[in-house]
């Protein structure tokens, strides 16, 4: 029964926003949303990484060298090498985690594993929290991941439906 | 292999990663290890072997931490395995980082030189965060995203290159990321990839965990 309710709820959802994503979208401030860019914001500094990320460089060969080794050993040992680097892994990327987070869940997490998707999520389930949405942007962006049509579908429908009411 | 092959073609992957974390302000990270990933099963594995030895498993709707066997953390998240570059990439589409299959719409094309620059409407629930994304397109690969925010100032910039390809499978070898604070200051991340093996059939156990629920 539960699943026929949630079933329904989507196909539901999905049907919403067929009817008001494009309008939604359409609707928005197009010449805003179309800022044209200077063509060196396509480009990056790939020196400049480079030395920023000079100790890391310097770790991640010492770790390639030395498959076996580890956080603590490297520590027990005294290395210099984690001077100034964190214990913790963040394969997926990292950002603040301070505050009071969507269903519990690191607003970094939703952006890692959502993508823009995961901007819309934290938006809409932080009633617009704009700090919230900027910290799952950083998890968007230090992601690889991207969005889904399915949860946009739903969410979209959502926001839209939310929009729509406001505005009448 | 026949050059032939579209990347519908491959159902797993696996890959060695490293994250490189250097923010602005405080510590550091370094994460490196391999990513297992099989799309029928839509499991993600992270077998993280540096900072520490350890697993992150990312099932259905929950991501299991594991180290020596024993779960010492777990979360729900979405179900959104099939979103990520694993998945995409094994199914050709993340040439437009999954802003197409999103419904976002195109408003603008341009071409700069190499670039073929693509600039995405965003839906104005949103606008107050993010006001434009542009995509940069190079030989036909996605190379770099921008978010630009509601002042016209860059959020983030991403890049990716080094690709992999294999048949028609391609994947960034190297993803470097640039995102901005209030006060402006650049935080990088750089994720690189290499050792990739597609359709690995022989190592069955890697691809899959069993989470044991006591």
């Amino acid at each position: 029964m539960k699943k026929l309710i949630l079933r329904s709820v989507s196909v539901i959802l999905a049907i919403s926003l067929l009817s008001s994503q494009s309008f939604n979208v359409y609707a928005g401030n197009i010449s805003a949303a179309t800022a044209e860019l200077d063509e060196s914001v396509f480009t990056f500094d790939e020196e400049l990484i480079i030395s920023e990320l000079s100790e890391l460089n310097e770790l991640d060969a010492y770790v390639e060298a030395n498959a076996s080794v580890t956080f603590e050993s490297l520590a027990n040992e005294g290395s210099a090498l984690i001077a100034n680097i964190e214990s913790s892994a963040a394969p997926m990327g990292m950002a603040g985690q301070d505050g009071e987070p969507p269903l519990g869940i690191p607003s970094f997490l939703w952006g890692c594993v959502g993508g823009v998707l995961g901007l819309l999520v934290v938006y809409i389930m932080t009633d617009n929290d704009k700090d919230e949405t900027k910290k799952a942007l950083w998890g968007c962006v230090a992601s690889t991941a991207v969005v889904a049509i399915v949860y946009m579908v739903a969410w979209g429908a959502w926001a839209a439906t939310a929009a729509s009411t406001s505005y009448y | 292999m026949s050059l032939n092959t579209s990347a519908q073609d491959y159902f797993r992957m696996s890959i060695d990663f490293t994250t490189k974390v250097k923010p602005a302000e405080g510590k550091a990270n370094l994460t490196k290890g391999k990513i297992y990933y099989d799309k029928y099963s839509k499991e993600l594995i992270y077998d993280i072997h540096f900072p520490a030895n350890e697993k992150w498993i990312v099932q259905d709707s929950r991501i299991y931490k594991i180290k020596n066997d024993s779960i010492y953390t777990t979360d729900e998240i979405p179900a959104l395995n099939e979103f990520t570059i694993f998945h995409l990439s094994l199914n050709s589409s993340f040439t437009y980082f999954g802003l197409r299959e999103a419904n976002f719409s195109i408003a603008k094309v341009e071409k700069k030189d190499d670039m073929v620059i693509s600039y995405w409407s965003i839906p104005p629930q949103m606008q107050s965060i993010i006001s434009s994304i542009a995509l940069a397109k190079k030989e036909n690969s996605l190379f770099s995203v921008v978010m630009v925010g509601p002042d016209n100032n860059i959020l983030s910039k991403q890049f990716f290159k080094d690709y992999i390809k294999i048949g028609g499978f391609e994947f960034p070898g190297t993803i470097v990321q640039i995102f901005y604070d209030e006060l402006q200051h650049e935080n990088y991340q750089i994720m690189e990839f290499k050792n990739i093996v597609l359709n690995d059939t022989e190592n069955e156990e890697n691809y899959h965990y069993k989470i044991e629920r006591h």
